[in-house]
Order: C-alpha cells, then sequence, then structure tokens
C-alpha cells in the first residue's frame, strides 16, 4: 500500500494485548495520528498505554483490526524495511528509559548514529554532544549511564531517541516518578519540540498536558475514548477494565 | 496387596510423566539452541560488513578480554599441564627404557586432547560466565528492546562479536597452552635428569605431528569456542529474563557447555580413530 500522505500512525478497530496471552486491553481503538501531530493518551497503570505504542510503534500486532505504520502494515515489511523503518519512529520507554548501563552518556548517543550511519567516533560524538546540550545532560557525557539517576537516564533515553532524527517520537509515561521541575522541563521541551515532530505521549493524567498536547484520548476500562482537542474541566482517565 | 500394587503402579506413572516431560523439555531445548545458532552463524556471514566502524572494534575487544586477557593463566595451566605429563611419564619411561616416546604422549595427549579441552574449559569459566551474566542483565534491564527500537538487531550487535572473539580466543589460547606445555614438559625432563637434548625432544613431537593434526586442531577449538558462544548467549539472550534469574541461567550454561564440550571432544576422538592417527608404528 502506498503511504497515506500525511498520515503516519493508523489503527482501525484494534485490539490490543499485553505481553501475555488473554482478553485484550483494549479494544475498539480508531486512531490515526497526523503529520505534527501532538498526541497525549491517558489511562492508569495496566490501562494499556504501553502495549498502544508498541502497536503504534509497529513492534506488536493488534489482536484484532488493522495498523498501519507510515502506511504500511508492519507484518509485510522486509527485515531492510523494518529497520527502515524503526529509525523513523523514535521511542523513549518509561522509567528509566532503558540506557544501555555500561556505555557512557556520550556512547549512548553516539551508538545509533557510528550503527547506522557509519559514522566515526569523532563524528557521531559532535551530534551527540549536541543532544547533550539540548537535553541538559554535557555535565554527564563521559560517566556510565548506570551511574545517573533515574531522572537524568529518562532525558538520555530522549536524546538517544532524537539521535536518529525520527520522524515521530512516542513518549511511555515520560513524567512518572520526576519532580515538578524536571516534570517542568519535559513539558517545555516537548512542546517546543511539537513544532518539528509528531509526538505521541502517554500519561496516568492529562492534566499536566493541557496547553501542551495538541490532541488527547483516554483509555478507559478496556475502551478507546477519544477526548478532543482541549481537555474538559475534571476529566481523568477512568478505571482500567476489571477495576 | 492391591494397595500396594495401585501405589507402584502410580509411582511408576509419575516417573514416566516425569520423564516425558525431561524429553520433551530437552528436544525442545535443542530445537531453540539449534536455531539460535543458525540465525548467529547466519547474521555472521550476512552482517560481517554491516556497521563496520561499531563491529570489528566491538570484534577486537571482546578478542582481548577472551584471549589476550587470559594468557597469564592459560600459561599457568600449560606449564601445569606439561610438568603433570612429563612427571607422569618420566619415572616411566625410565624404567622401560622408553625416553623415545616422550614426544608421542605429548601429542596424544596434549595437542589432540587435553590442550582444547583445558582452553575451552578455562575460556568457558572465566569469559562464558561473564557472558551470560551480561547479557542476562542486559535483557533484563530491557536494553535489548532499547537496542531494537533504535533498529540495532541484538544477535548482531550483542552476539556477533562473542561468537568471533570466543572462537578466536580458544583457537589462540589452545596453541599458546601447547608450546608452553612443551617447554614446561621439557624443562622438567631435564630437571629430572633425563639425558634427553631439547633438539631430540622436539624432534620427536614434529616427528609424531602429521598434516591432520593442524586441521583437526583448528576445527576442534573452533568448534568448542562456537558451541560455548552459542551456548551462553542462548542462555542469556534468547529467553525473557528477571533479575533473579541470571545466576540460574549462568549455572545452566556452564552444566551445557561442559557436557557439549565433552560430546564434541568424543566426536573428535572418533574423527582421530577414523583417520588412524593414534597409530604411531
Amino acid at each position: 500500500m502506498e503511504e497515506t500522505k500525511d498520515i503516519v500512525i493508523e489503527l482501525a478497530g484494534a485490539a490490543i494485548g499485553g505481553v501475555s496471552e488473554g482478553a485484550p486491553l483494549v479494544e475498539g481503538v480508531d486512531w490515526r495520528v497526523a503529520r505534527s501531530d501532538f498526541w497525549v493518551v491517558g489511562g492508569l497503570h495496566g490501562a494499556g498505554k504501553s502495549a498502544l505504542l508498541a502497536v503504534a510503534a509497529g513492534w506488536q500486532r493488534p489482536m484484532r483490526g488493522v495498523s498501519r505504520v507510515f502506511g504500511r502494515d508492519p507484518d509485510d515489511l522486509s527485515e531492510e524495511e523494518r529497520i527502515a523503518q524503526r529509525r523513523r519512529v523514535g521511542v523513549v520507554f518509561e522509567n528509566g528509559a532503558r540506557p544501555f548501563h555500561q556505555l557512557t552518556v556520550l556512547q549512548n548517543v553516539a551508538l545509533p548514529l557510528c550503527y547506522h550511519r557509519d559514522w566515526t567516533v569523532e563524528q557521531a560524538a559532535v551530534a551527540a554532544h549536541e543532544l547533550l546540550r539540548r537535553t541538559g545532560l554535557e555535565g554527564f557525557a563521559t560517566r556510565p549511564a548506570g551511574d545517573l539517576a533515574r531522572a537524568w537516564q529518562q532525558r538520555l533515553g530522549l536524546a538517544r531517541a532524537l539521535a536518529l532524527e525520527p520522524e515521530v517520537l512516542l513518549l511511555d509515561n515520560p513524567l512518572t516518578g520526576l519532580d515538578p521541575r524536571q516534570q517542568e522541563w519535559w513539558l517545555a521541551f516537548l512542546k517546543e519540540l511539537s513544532l518539528r515532530h509528531t509526538l505521541v505521549v502517554t500519561s496516568d493524567h492529562l492534566e499536566p498536558w493541557q496547553g501542551v498536547g495538541r490532541q488527547f484520548a483516554r483509555l478507559t476500562e478496556g475502551r478507546w475514548e477519544l477526548v478532543g482537542t482541549e481537555i474538559t474541566a475534571g476529566l481523568r482517565p477512568g478505571p482500567v477494565r476489571g477495576e | 496387596m492391591e494397595n500396594t500394587v495401585a501405589s507402584e503402579a502410580s509411582r511408576l506413572r509419575r516417573f514416566s510423566n516425569w520423564g516425558s516431560r525431561q524429553a520433551l523439555g530437552f528436544g525442545e531445548s535443542l530445537h531453540s539452541l539449534g536455531a539460535f545458532a543458525l540465525i548467529a552463524l547466519g547474521v555472521t556471514v550476512t552482517k560481517f560488513r554491516v556497521s563496520s566502524r561499531v563491529m570489528h572494534p566491538l570484534i577486537v575487544r571482546e578478542i582481548h578480554r577472551f584471549g589476550v586477557q587470559l594468557l597469564p593463566i592459560t600459561a599457568f595451566f600449560g606449564a601445569a599441564l606439561g610438568l603433570l605429563i612429563v612427571g607422569q611419564t618420566v619415572p616411566l619411561f625410565s624404567q622401560l627404557g622408553g625416553r623415545d616416546h616422550i614426544g608421542m604422549v605429548m601429542v596424544t595427549v596434549v595437542v589432540r586432547e587435553l590442550g582444547p579441552l583445558a582452553a575451552a574449559l578455562l575460556v568457558l569459566v572465566r569469559a562464558g560466565t561473564v557472558i551470560v551474566v551480561e547479557l542476562g542483565t542486559a535483557r533484563a534491564l530491557g536494553e535489548v528492546e532499547a537496542l531494537e527500537a533504535l533498529g540495532i538487531d541484538p544477535v548482531h550487535y550483542l552476539v556477533v562479536p562473542r561468537l568471533l572473539g570466543m572462537m578466536i580466543a580458544v583457537l589462540a589460547l589452545t596453541v599458546y597452552l601447547i608450546l608452553v606445555a612443551f617447554g614446561a614438559g621439557y624443562l622438567f625432563a631435564f630437571l629430572q635428569g633425563m639425558p634427553l637434548q631439547p633438539a631430540d625432544y622436539f624432534g620427536q613431537i614434529a616427528g609424531v605431528l602429521r598434516w591432520e593434526d593442524f586441521v583437526l586442531l583448528a576445527l576442534k577449538t573452533i568448534t568448542f569456542g562456537f558451541a560455548i558462544a552459542v551456548i551462553v548467549c542462548f542462555e542469556g539472550l534468547a529467553q525473557p529474563l528477571r533479575l533473579e534469574d541470571v545466576p540460574q541461567a549462568t549455572t545452566r550454561a556452564v552444566g551445557r557447555c561442559l557436557t557439549t564440550c565433552v560430546l564434541v571432544d568424543a566426536l573428535f576422538i572418533v574423527i582421530y580413530l577414523y583417520l588412524d592417527l593414534y597409530r604411531f608404528w
């Protein structure tokens, strides 16, 4: 199928499951992410936010329904196409963003550049230093990533995901466990980033994203619910399925 | 009486069920391990030149970690092996008047048997266990998924350097261990007052060695390195692990590697016998 112009991620009638087999966590997901969108998806712990992002990134098949990333069903991609697609979709994991603990902060960011672009360490270091400067990590460049506090590891995950200049950035619960100052930094950074990137963020609560995100949805009791472009007062994520 | 028979039947059934489960589990593990070995081999061949600026320094680093850093302990084991063999055989040969056969004993025991096996076991203990812990921890901390998210093949990035590093390290360490064992063997024979000139001693060894020995030594050590690397990488990487599962995975990997090394060794004994390499007269 041809890449649908301006639609980067599309789910239709999708039922999304967790890691283990069983009933889907969310059903009836009809979702289209267009270029330059900034989606914020709310849902409490266990509501299926991470699984939704895994499907949106093309790593996981929906249990039912259709998923397309850049107009292509991830199952139809060859190995080379799959790798090329992953370079276009950046992902920041939750809870510390899974840095490579054995590498330094600089090496974490430089690795994808050296690997995919066959750059020398010196070439990659220039770009990596710039990303570390933007994310406030330049003072930690030579430190092992495993030594950083969780909040800085989360920023490192962001810098690493941005290294390959992805067209879409998916962030899983980036505000979890951060103090108010760190949260403020993230909200400001992502708002500025959304001027040039398509962003999808999941969050336990939608309120902090008011005025930052542009489109809102939530996962409530196993259902996908579009909220719109503004969060109405008092609208918090509802209970997860089974509660 | 009836109760006793029923109880025996029940025990037999339980034992039979347990045996079936073990056999099925073993078959399944073997199948997964074989598939993993083929994937690792395929990726090694097809992606050898991919991202060479990242991968080739990693391969060199692993050769250094698994090979160069093990030189001192390999030298110690090589010297011990030479001393033990000569220490046992010199008194025997002195009584039997067979000092011309020391070279034959050294080639049979050190080159064909204990040298490769000792080097492989050293690498397993010093490096194999480290690999299981490294990869198991990376898996448990989600680093493998992070690599995949960046479009980096974990088998290419994590397994290939370790596989090549270990194959080359076992080969190189075996050669080193054999040379040290030969030297230590002569030294001990000399210290025991055996009237044997260096030229005679090394001449005996050279006379017994055949060209097949060099080919089989290379094949055997590379097979040991490949088997150990595949098993430890499989145990660390191929299954979802939690941090608390890593020690158990390490123990399992060591057990499987030991069994595999002994089986590979037995296979090569059959090949030596088939090629008639144990016939000296």
